[in-house]
């Protein structure tokens, strides 16, 4: 395990998906060639459909023409994994880690990435679970939260989304991850109350730094935004 | 030193993964740090990257694979791939010796009895001079020669490795069943094309038909498979709990059987392999290989670098002929080449009792001739068929299987032409696959090979 480890954290805010799946190329490119920063990117997307790699076909419940009068784009990507759902309400972290430097598995990486999700649903009185056989996390036979990587020369991309108050009647468009008779369940609706994104957030880089024993950065882009 | 891509290990624990995509498909240039293919597992892609400039060879890969495995080599300019050779001097080996490595190509090759068959027929010695035959119908192969060797009755004028046997000409009995001339499986049937089943000596050759001088030359009747006829028995009295052993294998008329491989070999073969393959019938035909050797180099240039085999042309072919096909399910192939000590499986998904079969036979073909290359997976995953379970039903395969090319005389107008020929064999579950189905297929399969210039349009 590495002494020291730390990344970088930015709060994008909300975004459109193929922009943060730019920028995730770009950092992944980067660390793979020795440059740049291990980094933590969250944020919320504007709802649109990812595919993974292996699966072409959108594994939709309703037509192809419905998805599209939502105004949800679907979009291929190169992450592990089935169809999933973004939006507005969904927290969205996306690592850019070299797992060599970090002296850390491709499955120790995913299983702590659960485990973050775990902490972060624990500070809100809610058990969440690793389940043999189906990634994720699960609260009872709920799913809460999705993973899904790309991993390549080591350096990680995509991550993990959780359900934090999302549309939910959006994921009935799709099957999650392919299952058929998913339940999906968010943080608001297990709690029983509104949650605050922010405090989320708060909570989620808490909890990486906890579970992966690594010092966690805030960059402040707010700054950066008002140069440009 | 050809560059491995192996598989990456995802951590403690961890089996297997499964090759997503290739990048780089087989016989491409790539720079060291390109992603060669893609493996995924547990939502997580893991992009390989080559870690040498040269041609990727796709190389062993089955759809479920563990870390360490090798999934491509990458080939620096000038390399060749290793070959897998024959040992040393096998081309002249004589009969014993030839019976003794036969014994091993069908212990590792009868999970299908067809391709047992396949092979037996190739090794049936016979006296082209006109000696006895052991169905007393065959050709005096002298006469046929061009008048310059017509006289010639001396072994010493014989090209030693020009297989010549009696000259006969097969056809059917009678058209396999068509459920529907208009279905895309009408058959395309050779005259050269016959159902087995039903093969015998006497009906089956016209002495006649092939003096009309058109293509065809076979060697001896096919050994019949004592399996065969069990599978015939299988058919009157069904066995009680479906399962048949090596028991019921033997009929009885088989106590004195004509090849020598039944009393000489003691094979554990049949209650595994018949576990899988209760019911086998086959359709075979030969398919002239001039074509494909002249388009060789074309094909290379096309392909890859580096010059196919046969086999790969097969490959090919075959790969072509499922798209085609869209069958019901992905199926499983073998396909062994005597001549290399090898045997190539075919397989799209994960493992079957049938191919755990096939790989635990060819693991006790490797000993006697200490060849760790004599078995090969190659994946139908450039053709999109890497996907489904490699069964037609119950585990019950579909299995092609290609003899070695070889030297056989063919009628050419007055003369007997020598011509490589491979001999093509459709093993295939009744039950699944109508002859009718069968016949399109390998039909489809020998047009692809005599015109390979098809393979090269997309």
């Amino acid at each position: 395990m590495s002494d020291q480890r730390s990344i970088n954290v930015y709060d994008l805010g909300t975004t459109d998906y193929p922009e943060v799946h730019t920028l995730q190329q770009r950092l992944q490119a980067q660390r793979r060639n020795g440059q740049g920063v291990d980094s933590l990117l969250l944020t919320e997307h504007r709802p649109v459909l990812t595919l993974g790699r292996s699966h072409p076909e959108p594994d939709l419940r309703v037509s192809a023409e419905v998805v599209a009068n939502y105004g949800i784009r679907v979009v291929q990507t190169e992450r592990g994994g089935d169809i999933t759902y973004h939006g507005p309400g969904q927290l969205v972290a996306y690592g850019i880690v070299d797992l060599k430097d970090w002296s850390c598995s491709v499955l120790d990486y995913v299983s702590g990435l659960e485990n973050t999700v775990i902490g972060v649903l624990a500070d809100w009185g809610v058990r969440g679970e690793q389940r043999d056989g189906a990634r994720g996390v699960w609260v009872e036979n709920r799913k809460i939260a999705s993973v899904g990587l790309n991993v390549r020369r080591w350096v990680t991309m995509h991550g993990v989304a959780l359900n934090v108050e999302p549309d939910m009647s959006h994921f009935d468009l799709i099957n999650p991850c392919g299952m058929q008779d998913v339940e999906m369940t968010s943080m608001s609706y297990e709690v029983g109350k509104q949650v605050p994104m922010t405090e989320v957030l708060d909570s989620f880089v808490f909890h990486f730094g906890r579970v992966f024993e690594c010092a966690t950065e805030w960059v402040d882009l707010s700054a950066k935004v008002a140069n440009a | 030193m050809a560059t491995e891509v192996v598989v990456p290990s995802f951590g403690l624990g961890w089996t297997t993964g499964r090759i997503a995509h290739w990048y780089s498909p087989d016989g491409a240039t790539v720079s060291a740090g390109e992603p060669v293919l893609c493996v995924e597992s547990d939502h997580v892609t893991f992009d390989v990257e080559a870690e040498a400039d040269g041609v990727v060879r796709h190389r062993a890969s089955r759809s479920e694979m563990g870390a360490g495995e090798v999934l491509a080599l990458i080939l620096a300019p000038g390399e060749r791939l290793p070959e897998r050779t024959p040992p040393e001097g096998s081309f002249e080996l004589g009969v014993e010796e030839a019976f003794a490595r036969d014994e091993a190509i069908l212990a590792a090759a009868a999970v299908e009895p067809a391709v047992e068959e396949a092979c037996a027929e190739h090794t049936t010695v016979v006296d082209w001079t006109g000696g006895e035959s052991a169905d007393g119908d065959e050709f005096d192969f002298a006469s046929a020669l061009p008048t310059g060797d017509a006289e010639s009755d001396n072994d010493a004028d014989l090209d030693d490795e020009m297989r010549v046997l009696p000259l006969r000409r097969q056809t059917l009995p009678e058209p396999p069943p068509v459920v529907d001339d208009d279905s895309p499986w009408a058959p395309v049937i050779g005259d050269d094309l016959r159902v087995s089943e039903e093969w015998t000596p006497e009906a089956n050759v016209a002495d006649d038909e092939w003096a009309a001088g058109e293509l065809y030359v076979s060697g001896e009747p096919p050994v019949k498979d004592p399996r065969e006829s069990a599978s015939d028995y299988f058919d009157i009295a069904p066995l009680a709990d479906g399962v048949m052993r090596a028991e019921d294998l033997t009929p009885s008329n088989s106590s004195s059987p004509e090849t020598p491989f039944e009393d000489e070999c003691d094979l554990p073969v049949s209650a595994e392999a018949q576990a899988v393959t209760p019911v086998v019938q086959y359709v075979r035909v030969r398919a002239d290989m001039r074509e494909v050797r002249k388009m060789r180099a074309q094909l290379a240039r096309e392909w890859h670098p580096v010059e196919p085999h046969d086999e790969d042309v097969f490959v090919r072919a075959v790969g072509r002929v499922l798209m085609e096909a869209d069958l019901p399910d992905s199926v499983a192939l073998v396909v062994p080449e005597r001549e290399g000590l090898r045997s190539t499986v075919l397989a799209g998904g994960s493992s079957t009792p049938f191919r755990a079969a096939v790989e635990a036979l060819a693991e006790g073909w490797d000993a006697p001739f200490e060849s760790p290359h004599a078995f090969d997976i190659v994946s139908f995953a450039e053709w999109g068929i890497d996907e489904g379970v490699p069964e037609l039903r119950d585990g019950r395969p579909l299995a092609v299987a290609v003899g070695a090319v070889r030297e056989w005389a063919v009628v050419d107008g007055d003369q007997a032409v020598p011509t490589p020929m491979a001999t093509l064999t459709l093993a295939y579950d009744p039950a699944a696959v109508t002859a009718g189905q069968a016949a399109w297929f390998l039909a489809r399969v020998r047009e692809l090979l005599e015109a390979p210039y098809a393979l090269l349009a997309a």
